[in-house]
């Protein structure tokens, strides 16, 4: 069977790349790493006609294929067959009809690579608006090869580009020569402009369009956006606005997780017997399940804005006005995207960090992006301030802000002292191309939401999972006897059943919230948590938090579930129950001392803002780096950090 | 102009809306890296320039592009301002 | 292990346990290095007589590894 052709799409940034991507491949797109190369691609199939599938592989946008930089390496090696042993079949140049003189010579960079092209010049109806008119038949006579005008964001000419590599995937033979020779010389080159202009005389025209009153409206957006007063104030309101309208939005789709997995987790209980099996269903599968799943609405949700606020072209402006800030604390205004998007999932945050052109940079974001509050994060801060701050919902909020800027602050500590430590040395400075405002598409939103999502899902989601089955097993095993005080509880309950019912049932809860207890304390997690509990203890917890403390090492999520299944209110209770959290707040220790003081509340709310628990964050730091010694320096700081935090916090409260 | 020579002065001096030309080996006071990725990006010798921002970031428009750079890159490119544009 | 405290005879015991290890792996397998160095050539792959492959992310300062 013949394998499919692959298509290797490239052009400069800003071109429209991506929503051509999106509007060629849809859903079908996955992440691939092919052998040669360093990095992951998407790589989309797209239906070129009714006989032909192709693949198309996302590169990264680049100014010119002969820089020295990962991504025109990137590029280079893709075209040269040096990824997957194999060339693309062709050559899917994008060009921004707007901007056409800086990428006709990046067209001519690409035509000296003598394979089979295919050039959509992009944005065409911004073109025409602008009273500027494209001639294809001339451009395709000037370049060699065909040139379809499209418009990516709307469809126009999408049919016919995809007969044009249909075509150009099927020929075989000499190719057409362009009219005039290429040039010899680099992008930017006066040879290669010189050739851009006389090939653009030929191919398009000037007529009458819109007037051009937009210089001075984008003159001006750009002073009020990278000032440095209301640069800022602009961006602050901004991600105030974007952040509320996330916790807003997601609460419906994140209680539509929780109802449902809570439904199916009733129905597995109707109709499976009792038993270990059921158990592991409930506890184990379904709850790990909800655990990773009730956090996609939130990290979709941010991705969707960012992209969103990306396409309109205002991000670019404001990473100038954070630029000022972040250079202070010795990271680069390119480093704000990672940052913001850990507030997420610090997975997609620290692979962002690619874009980042300095290594000293990059490797100061990286290391420093756990710090920020992530999607995880967010039921605990929920659980620990509401038992801190209980009927003052607006102090709770407070601290819930409080620790946002916590965790913000202690990445910029880090970042300023490892500049000046152990990445000391000078940071490129940041040089962007401002892209112009425009209306930005939903259609390329999703499809960056939908990606994000995949992402988290495939590196955080079978780990999540994997670790709710390892801990319920953990906890589950050894057996214990049940609790002499529960048996004297459930003899008091069968004299009293019939006069009085419902004190009876409140024995028979509290018998089995003490069997659960012991069962907790006898199992191989309760064993290991009596062992670690010394270490522990400075910071005010019990032997029963520590084990919740532990298991959440690997995945914070956890945390939550643990600790209302130590204190009997159920793996599935809803951290916002009220009645949850009076049991929560009510609960004791073995000694019969209130289980969450306001010393040891505030000890774990600072230790959970600090402390780096997340496997597959770990892991990842390790494959991006290179290197486990900075995945396990970065695991090893913020763990000793959390810790003298959380012991002086205690300390000071106590 | 001084004697009839065009006089270069950096980036970083223009003010908002002056209109300049990107002289020949005006960027070579650059590292390499940069000269290039400017290059590439539209930002080459004998190209005309209009500051839509100066200071720091200093925004420019070349052609169609429009570039935002830092001031310490605006003080070592040298540009040959054209006469005021209204 | 605590005698008798285990449910060795109860079958369900044993499937509960098999997907519990199961999914230890799956936490584990992410933690280990993809490959082994033979003996002779510790510095060598199981693929040595392929061209030596990238690093999944090249991240150096100045063309050295970061301390």
């Amino acid at each position: 069977m013949r394998r499919p052709p692959r298509i290797a799409l490239l052009g400069n940034p800003n071109t429209g790349k991506s929503t051509l991507y999106n509007r060629l491949c849809g859903l079908r797109t996955r992440t691939a790493n092919f052998p040669g190369s360093t990095t992951e691609h998407q790589v989309g199939a797209c239906a070129l006609n009714a006989e032909t599938d192709a693949e198309i592989i996302d590169l990264p946008g680049v100014y010119s294929l002969m820089l020295e930089i990962p991504e025109s390496r990137l590029c280079r090696d893709c075209l040269e067959g040096r990824i997957a042993d194999r060339r693309p079949d062709v050559a899917l140049l994008v060009l921004d009809a707007t901007n056409l003189i800086r990428n006709l010579q990046f067209a001519a960079s690409a035509l000296h690579r003598e394979m089979p092209t295919v050039i959509a010049i992009n944005m065409a109806d911004v073109a025409r608006r602008r009273g500027l008119s494209l001639d294809e038949r001339a451009a395709s006579r000037e370049l060699g090869v065909p040139v379809i005008a499209i418009s990516a964001r709307t469809g126009e000419g999408i049919d016919r580009l995809r007969e044009a590599l249909a075509l150009a995937a099927a020929t075989e033979g000499p190719r057409h020569q362009p009219l005039r020779p290429l040039p010899r010389s680099e992008v930017g080159s006066r040879e290669a402009v010189r050739w851009a202009a006389d090939v653009f005389a030929e191919i398009a025209s000037h007529g009458r369009g819109d007037a051009d009153d937009t210089a001075t409206l984008h003159d001006r957006l750009d002073e009020a956006f990278t000032h440095p007063i209301m640069g800022l104030f602009v961006f602050a309101a901004t991600m105030a606005a974007m952040f509320g309208a996330i916790y807003w939005l997601a609460q419906y789709p994140m209680d539509a997780v929780d109802s449902l997995f809570a439904w199916i987790g009733t129905g597995v209980e109707a109709v499976m017997g009792p038993g270990a099996l059921r158990e592991l269903l409930v506890s184990g599968v379904i709850g790990g399940l909800a655990a990773t799943l009730v956090f996609l609405p939130q990290i979709a949700l941010l991705f969707f804005l960012l992209a969103l606020l990306e396409d309109s072209g205002y991000l670019a402006r404001a990473a100038f006005a954070v630029d000022r800030v972040m250079r202070r604390v010795g990271l680069p205004g390119q480093a704000f995207m990672p940052l913001l998007s850990a507030h997420a999932c610090a997975l997609p945050a620290i692979m962002s960090t690619r874009l980042i052109p300095n290594p000293r940079d990059r490797l100061a974001t990286i290391l420093v992006c756990p710090f920020m509050s992530c999607s995880a994060r967010v039921p605990v801060y929920a659980l620990l301030t509401s038992l801190l701050f209980v009927n003052a919902p607006l102090l709770a909020g407070l601290a819930f802000a409080g620790c946002y800027l916590l965790g913000a602050l202690a990445a910029f500590v880090t970042a300023k002292m490892l500049r000046t430590t152990a990445l000391r040395g000078p940071s490129t400075p940041m040089v962007l191309e401002l892209p112009e405002y425009r209306l930005p598409s939903v259609r390329t939103a999703l499809a960056v939401a939908w990606e994000r999502a995949l992402l988290f899902l495939r590196n955080a989601g079978t780990v999540i999972l994997s670790i709710a089955i390892v801990m319920w097993w953990l906890s589950a095993y050894p057996k214990s006897e049940a609790d002499p005080a529960s048996d004297a509880l459930r003899e008091r309950a069968a004299v009293i059943a019939s006069s009085a019912p419902d004190e009876a049932a409140s024995l028979e809860s509290e018998a089995a919230r003490l069997d659960e207890r012991k069962q907790q304390a006898g199992s191989f997690a309760g064993q290991l948590g009596s062992a670690l509990e010394p270490i522990f203890a400075p910071m005010g917890l019990d032997r029963q938090l520590t084990v919740a403390v532990l298991t959440s090492f690997l995945a914070r999520e956890v945390f939550t579930t643990t600790v209302f299944v130590l204190v009997g209110a159920g793996a599935e209770a809803n951290g916002e129950d009220t009645s949850t959290l009076e049991t929560v707040r009510t609960a004791r220790r073995d000694d019969g001392t209130p289980l969450f003081t306001v010393p040891a509340s505030a000890a774990l709310l600072v230790f959970y803002v600090l402390a780096m628990q997340c496997l597959p964050t770990v892991v990842l730091v390790a494959r991006e780096t290179g290197s486990w010694r900075w995945a396990l320096a970065q695991l090893s700081f913020m763990s000793i950090l959390a810790y003298i935090a959380a012991f002086a916090t205690y300390r000071m409260l106590a | 102009m001084v004697d009839g020579t065009p006089i270069k002065i950096p980036l970083s001096q223009l003010g908002r809306g002056q209109r300049a030309v990107v002289e020949c080996a005006a960027l070579d006071a650059l590292p390499a890296d940069h000269k290039c990725l400017l290059a590439a990006m539209g930002l080459g010798e004998s190209c005309q320039l209009r500051v839509c921002r100066p200071g720091s970031p200093c925004i420019i428009q070349v052609d169609a592009t429009r570039l935002g750079l830092p001031r310490s890159l605006a003080e070592q490119i040298l540009v040959t301002p054209l006469d005021d544009v209204a | 292990m605590i005698d008798g405290a285990l449910p060795l005879g109860d079958w369900q015991f044993w499937g509960a346990s098999v997907i519990a290890a199961l999914a230890l792996v799956a936490v584990i397998r992410p933690l280990l290095p993809s490959r082994r160095p033979s003996r002779a050539c510790p510095k060598c792959t199981e693929e040595s007589d392929a061209p030596a492959k990238p690093r999944r992310a090249e991240l150096t300062i100045e063309g050295e590894r970061p301390r």
